[in-house]
């Protein structure tokens, strides 16, 4: 089995064709300025040989330029976590494709990988290790090693100030200081672009002001973040620029000023509401 | 305790949890899809395996080496299918560990006897001595009586004959009702698990357990529900093993040692007997893994905590396959175990009263000390709010 | 970085996670460790030695003599009683009864009661005769001797028995039987325990995603948690065979083998292909499931499975050779027996470790296969389970045809016969139907059939047939049946006398109804989650399973491809019923007796073992040939040219 997944179907979308498998790609021009673009990303989960497939995602397409901080707004099952997913390699787009930090999610996942940090509710640590094994296990599958390694997994647990549980094994840990853990995880590698899913849920209120807090921070530090979420205020507060997902598929995207012009509603429920409406008024639903 | 049992609101709990017990869909594969398929899937591979061999048996030719016994040699011919026979050369162990022969047959010039080598580090030679070694022994007998015939006219008439008294020279009784305990002990402890696991553990670990202790009921009325519900699911297991046992037994054992097959005839007048063990069994079982269960805050923790108590129930029952072990005055008075042989003299139709009333009541007073107890912990605060420490219970045991 | 310093970070830290587990520890070293001294010890104190010591079994007795006065000094292990009757002995009073008539001083016979039912009165019986036989013998000898004749011109004196095995401490040897297969046992529980806690335990837990996160390939994923789990596993069997050891060294040790080190050694060697395979069946079989509880429920089977081979190593009649160490699992086992024995066949060894080696590089590619499948890897993908009901409807009329076959042997021929066809096969194929979507409408697959069909379906009967009675033949040589199998095969179909009856039960009602069930129902339900192939493949597993023998499985199975295959490239079911009872017909036209075809020229020619190859050919050449001249690639195209959408 190889990562590499020549498809004819890429093609036709036209992304491909630049692109060396293998080979971390080079820029394409007036592409770099972009940290993730999206190119018709769609998804059908099959069943069977025969199963007809189920459309979680139908060709989203996006971009967002470096430093900058994207939310995907959504209902529950709209497939925000499958498009993440998609992004950050963990699941194979059916039809189209995707650039992450300058690398194409299906010529070259691995590049991709090394140079996202994605946190879901999936990615979840291992409980029987301590914090700090579990960050050294990190930071080797990173290709760290010796005194870099170790640089760098003090500097983390400097900086989200985890020294008093760093040896302590993850089971014996607290929701939130797990929460740190599996931040510091994502950080670890220092990469340019951050995958978020959902990093509030399950957080109580100061867990998730934590959170929030985190993500502004990266913003500051010029880092690319892109985080799904269904709490609307924290859309609002944070992200630069907004896309609606509804269904699997993608009804706007555009910085909050935008989409008010858009939809003529003042505040972010009203217009995610009446794009969500519109949608199902449309008959949007393929499934 | 009777009253208590025909109130209305228990009656619906104890329904419901059974209902929801039954919609599992492991326990309705695991207690009772499965020893359908179980047991005849088994015994199709035993006989598979056993047709194998006994083609490979079939087709072997054991070399034997005789020195110098002709007669011997002309009734091993006489087997069928016939060896292949030489003289021997050279000494006994050489022969056998060259692979030249299987077995050697010589005659001692000390002692006049007869020697009959074999390596039994090799298959076709232990084959060989079962197949030949009566044949030898007989042809030696019939030997000796005629050279006694031939020296003094003195014959000997006599063979000693073996009369079976048993009613029904049935096989497949004896072995069933040696078999039979022992599974049906294990299989019931397999139908207490889960259910108990699910109830205590899995309640917990689905955030229901409180849910539970709000319903208009007592504590005591939940704990029961919850035993009678586990109690029952372990019971319905048994019986679907001892019914499919019953079904599949006769025909699969034919199978395996030819002949007709034909539902076991066991002593079917004791079956109400054999139900209430049983039913004691469940209640013993249900009550124990729920009361381990109970510490347990997660399912898998549970698992850990019932496992072993399991394998531990299960050793008595094994205990019963060995050929000394019977009912009696003070082997009725050890739990489980006096269960076991009780089913195996009951499914035979020897019931022995005092034995038999013996064991009823250790098992019911075993039953109702576990009883009480799981129902006394079952209605604790601690576990209704899932506050008790199974971290204490953990490194008490540690 | 490269791959193997990833997988050796991987791999450390995959041991580190289990080390941590306590329940680990148990399963893969206390537990294997522990479990032979344990048993031994208990299986020592509890077994009684021999009636001599242990019980004082009661016997009754009838008649007085200088015979039974040498009987009774003979057996110290009994406790005499005057009297007996059949009742004392069925009521358990007494173990067994001893009656010797005399007519006056003369012994004219013995008889000895007992009761077949219990252990006690049969182990009694056994006690008796062999005490009887000794008496008798002195007594015959004492007679001899006293005629005076030369003793070398006498018949032998008594049977010494010699085992001239090197190893042998007591007789008969049967750990060398069984300890293999324990050791694969224990090996399977400890990897079991890693194996589900490395995939669905950490599916679970949520932390497969964040692994694949990382900048690594699945497939180094997979081989770092395949080797921990081999490791495991490992670990488990070198602990068991140092608890073996250590047993072999008590005193009351029913272990035969002395073990020295280099027996141990061997052992620790030969067990590493089993255990990195049955590592792979487990990583395998664990990827699969979702849940922890799921995954423990594929342990059964699993070790169920494991048994067949277990016993087949047991069995004196296997013997290790370069054949049987090709079959998976029997020949590792096998080749442990014959370390334990103390033989040494160094090309059977090499056998088993390169094709052990080889199984288990399948079944890991075949699991990596299925963790490409990135759904299934996250538990997202769910199957409908129309292929798992399918094979659950399979599997209960191949059990109740098995469990019902003997209860019918009494009933004449046909009704044996139909009963089950009818009953268990037709009647769940159509009833089940409508589960995986097929009506009633028997004509499912169903394009029209046209005149040229039916030739394809005969011609296919006829290459069919020889290709079934070839591969039969050739299958002789490897899997021999046992004498009474011919003879049930020769006897099924004298037993119907009318040709024509015997046409209808064995020719034309089975291949309907098998046909209804494997050809329609469990292809039409497996092709809606498996490729072409595999549902062909599944089926035909399927179909020889139905056959209820080993020796018919390798025939049937080849059979089911033929008639899968027909049925799927020409969408026509009918032609499968045509084909299958056409072959069947003609094995009968040439053995039945009744028939003008038994006897002749053809019908030796069909017989004769030493022709199967050409038949094997013929059969072939016809199969492949047939479609391609009859329908000039349209009905049945070799290639896959004309690629036609099944009917759904």
């Amino acid at each position: 089995m190889s990562d590499e997944f020549p498809d004819s179907t890429l093609r036709t979308i036209g992304a491909g064709s630049e692109i060396d498998a293998g080979k971390r790609p080079h820029s394409i021009d007036g592409l770099e300025s972009y940290a993730v673009m999206s190119i018709g990303l769609t998804k059908i989960f099959r069943r069977g040989e025969r199963d007809e497939g189920l459309v979680a995602v139908r060709d989203v397409s996006f971009a967002c330029s470096k430093g900058e901080v994207f939310g995907l707004l959504g209902p529950n099952g709209a497939g925000k976590t499958t498009t993440l997913r998609m992004l950050s390699t963990v699941l194979r787009p059916t039809i189209g494709t995707a650039r992450v930090a300058g690398s194409d999610v299906r010529r070259a996942p691995q590049h991709v990988r090394a140079s996202i940090g994605f946190l879901s509710g999936n990615t979840r640590l291992y409980p029987r290790l301590s914090v700090r094994e579990t960050l050294e296990f990190f930071g080797r599958l990173h290709g760290f090693e010796g005194s870099e390694l170790d640089g760098r997994v003090a500097h983390v647990i400097d900086a989200l100030d985890m020294h008093e549980f760093a040896d302590r094994r993850l089971e014996r840990l607290s929701t939130g200081m797990a929460q740190k853990a599996n931040i510091g995880r994502t950080l670890l590698h220092d990469p340019p672009v951050l995958v978020l899913d959902e990093p509030t849920s399950g957080l109580d209120v100061l867990g998730a002001a934590a959170m929030i807090d985190f993500v502004a921070e990266m913003r500051q530090r010029g880092k690319t973040v892109i985080f799904s979420t269904h709490v609307l205020t924290e859309a609002e507060r944070l992200c630069d620029r907004i896309g609606i997902l509804n269904n699997g598929r993608l009804h706007a995207v555009g910085s909050l000023d935008e989409l008010r012009i858009r939809t003529g509603k003042e505040f972010l429920d009203q217009i995610f509401l009446s794009l969500v409406r519109e949608d199902d008024a449309s008959g949007g639903s393929d499934r | 305790m009777s009253s208590r049992f025909l109130k209305p609101t228990l009656r619906i709990y104890w329904a419901k949890e059974l209902r929801s017990l039954l919609r599992d869909r492991n326990i309705v594969v695991y207690g009772l899809l499965l020893p359908l398929f179980l047991y005849p899937l088994l015994l199709f591979a035993l006989s598979e395996v056993r047709a194998l061999t006994a083609g490979m048996r079939e087709r072997m030719e054991p070399a034997i080496a005789v020195a110098d016994l002709p007669e011997l040699e002309t009734r091993l011919h006489e087997v069928v299918p016939p060896p292949r026979t030489f003289p021997l050369t050279g000494g006994a162990g050489e022969a056998l560990a060259s692979g030249v022969a299987d077995l050697v047959i010589a005659r001692s010039h000390g002692n006049g006897r007869l020697i009959v080598s074999h390596d039994s580090s090799s298959g076709p030679s232990r084959i060989a001595l079962e197949r030949f070694a009566p044949v030898i022994e007989k042809w030696r007998r019939q030997a000796e009586s005629t050279a006694l015939a031939r020296a003094t006219g003195w014959v000997e008439r006599h063979e000693p004959t073996f009369v079976d008294t048993s009613e029904k020279t049935d096989s497949t009784r004896i072995l069933l009702a040696t078999l039979l305990p022992l599974i049906l002990i294990v299989m019931c402890t397999f139908g207490a698990t889960w259910p108990a696991i699910e109830l205590t553990a899995g309640e917990r670990e689905r955030s229901t357990a409180e849910t539970t202790f709000l319903l208009p009921l007592t504590r005591q009325d939940v704990a029961l529900g919850k035993t009678l519900a586990v109690t029952s699911a372990a019971f319905v297991t048994l019986c679907v093993h001892l019914f499919a046992m019953l079904i599949a037994a006769g025909p699969l054992i034919a199978q395996v040692r030819g002949g007709t097959a034909s539902i076991p005839s066991l002593a079917w007048q004791s079956l109400p007997l054999v139900l209430c063990f049983g039913l004691l069994l469940s209640l013993v079982f249900g009550t124990l893994f729920m009361l381990a269960g109970s510490y347990a805050k997660t399912f898998r923790e549970a698992q850990a905590f019932v496992t072993p108590l399991q394998l531990l129930m299960m050793l008595p029952a094994i205990l019963t396959l060995l050929p000394s072990a019977t009912l009696d005055a003070t082997t009725a008075w050890i739990p489980i175990f006096n269960a076991g042989l009780a089913f195996r003299a009951a499914l035979l139709g020897d019931i022995d009263v005092q034995a038999t009333a013996t064991t009823l009541l250790s098992l019911s007073l075993c039953a109702l000390l576990c009883f009480r107890t799981t129902v006394r912990r079952l209605s604790d605060t601690s576990f209704a709010l899932g506050f008790a420490d199974s971290d204490g219970i953990r490194e008490k045991w540690s | 970085m490269s791959w193997f310093t990833r997988l050796r970070v991987l791999v450390v830290k995959e041991l580190r996670d289990l080390a941590r587990d306590r329940k680990v520890f148990y399963a893969a070293i206390l537990l294997p460790a522990l479990i032979f001294p344990i048993l031994l010890a208990l299986t020592g104190k509890l077994t009684p030695e021999g009636p001599t010591t242990g019980i004082g079994l009661r016997i009754g007795l009838i008649g007085h003599g200088p015979e039974v006065d040498e009987i009774i000094r003979e057996s110290p292990w009994a406790n005499w009683a005057t009297g007996a009757d059949d009742d004392r002995i069925r009521s358990g009073e007494l173990d067994a009864a001893l009656i010797a008539d005399y007519s006056g001083k003369r012994l004219t016979n013995f008889r000895v009661l007992y009761d077949k039912s219990s252990p006690l009165s049969e182990l009694a019986a056994r006690e008796l005769r062999g005490v009887i036989e000794r008496v008798r013998d002195r007594s015959r000898r004492n007679a001899l001797d006293a005629t005076g004749i030369d003793a070398s011109s006498l018949p032998p004196r008594g049977v010494q028995y010699h085992d001239l095995a090197n190893y042998v401490r007591t007789d008969p040897p049967t750990s060398p039987q069984f300890l293999p297969s324990m050791i694969m046992l224990m090996m399977l529980a400890a990897a079991a325990f890693a194996a589900i806690d490395l995939f669905p335990g950490e599916r679970e837990r949520g932390t497969l995603e964040t692994l694949l996160v990382q900048p690594i390939r699945a497939e180094e994923a997979l081989l770092g948690k395949y080797v921990a789990v081999f490791l495991v596993g490992y670990v488990a069997v070198i602990a068991n065979i140092g608890g073996i050891a250590v047993a072999s060294t008590f005193e009351a040790s029913p272990l035969e083998i002395p073990l020295d080190a280099s027996t141990i050694a061997g052992a620790i060697l030969l067990t590493l292909p089993a255990s990195a395979l049955v590592a792979a069946i487990l990583v395998r079989v664990a990827a699969r499931a979702k849940t922890v509880r799921e995954a423990q429920h594929y342990l059964l089977p699993l070790t169920l499975l494991n048994m067949v081979p277990a016993l087949l190593a047991a069995a004196p009649e296997m013997q290790f050779d370069a054949f049987t160490a090709c079959l998976p699992m029997a020949g590792p086992a096998l080749a442990l027996r014959e370390l334990a024995l103390g033989s040494f066949d160094p090309l059977a060894i090499a056998m088993m470790v390169v094709t052990t080696m080889l199984y288990c590089a399948l079944v890991l590619q075949g699991a990596l296969k299925y963790l490409a499948n990135e759904e299934a890897l996250l538990g997202d993908g769910d199957s409908d389970g129309k292929a798992a009901r399918v094979i659950a409807v399979a599997l209960f009329a191949i059990l109740a045809t098995f469990v019902v076959g003997p209860l019918l042997r009494e009933a004449p021929t046909v009704v044996s016969i139909l009963v089950p066809l009818v009953v268990f096969t037709a009647l769940p194929a159509i009833v089940a139907g409508k589960s995986v979507g097929l009506g009633f409408d028997l004509r499912v697959f169903g394009r029209r059939t046209r005149g040229r069909s039916w030739i394809v379906a005969i011609l296919t009967g006829i290459g069919l047939a020889l290709v079934v009675s070839g591969v039969a033949a050739l299958q002789r040589h490897l899997l021999a049946p046992p004498a009474s199998f011919d003879e049930a095969g020769r006897n099924l179909i004298v037993s119907i006398p009318s040709l024509p009856v015997a046409l209808l039960t064995l020719a034309i009602v089975p291949a309907i109804a098998e046909e209804l069930l494997y050809r329609r129902f469990v292809l039409h339900g497996l092709r809606t989650e498996l490729d072409r192939p595999r549902a062909i493949l599944a089926s035909a597993a399927l179909f020889a399973l139905h056959h209820l023998s080993v020796f018919r499985m390798i025939p049937s199975f080849v059979a089911g491809i033929v008639l899968g295959r027909l049925v799927l490239r020409t969408h026509r079911f009918w032609l499968a019923p045509v084909a299958h009872a056409t072959s069947n017909a003609i094995m009968i036209l040439l053995a039945h007796s009744a028939s003008p075809l038994a006897g002749g020229s053809i019908a030796r020619t069909f017989g004769d073992e030493r022709l199967a190859v050409w038949r094997l050919l013929l059969g072939i050449v016809i199969l492949v040939v047939t479609p391609w001249i009859l329908e000039r690639r349209q009905v049945w195209p070799l290639g896959r040219t004309a690629a036609i959408p099944d009917r759904t």
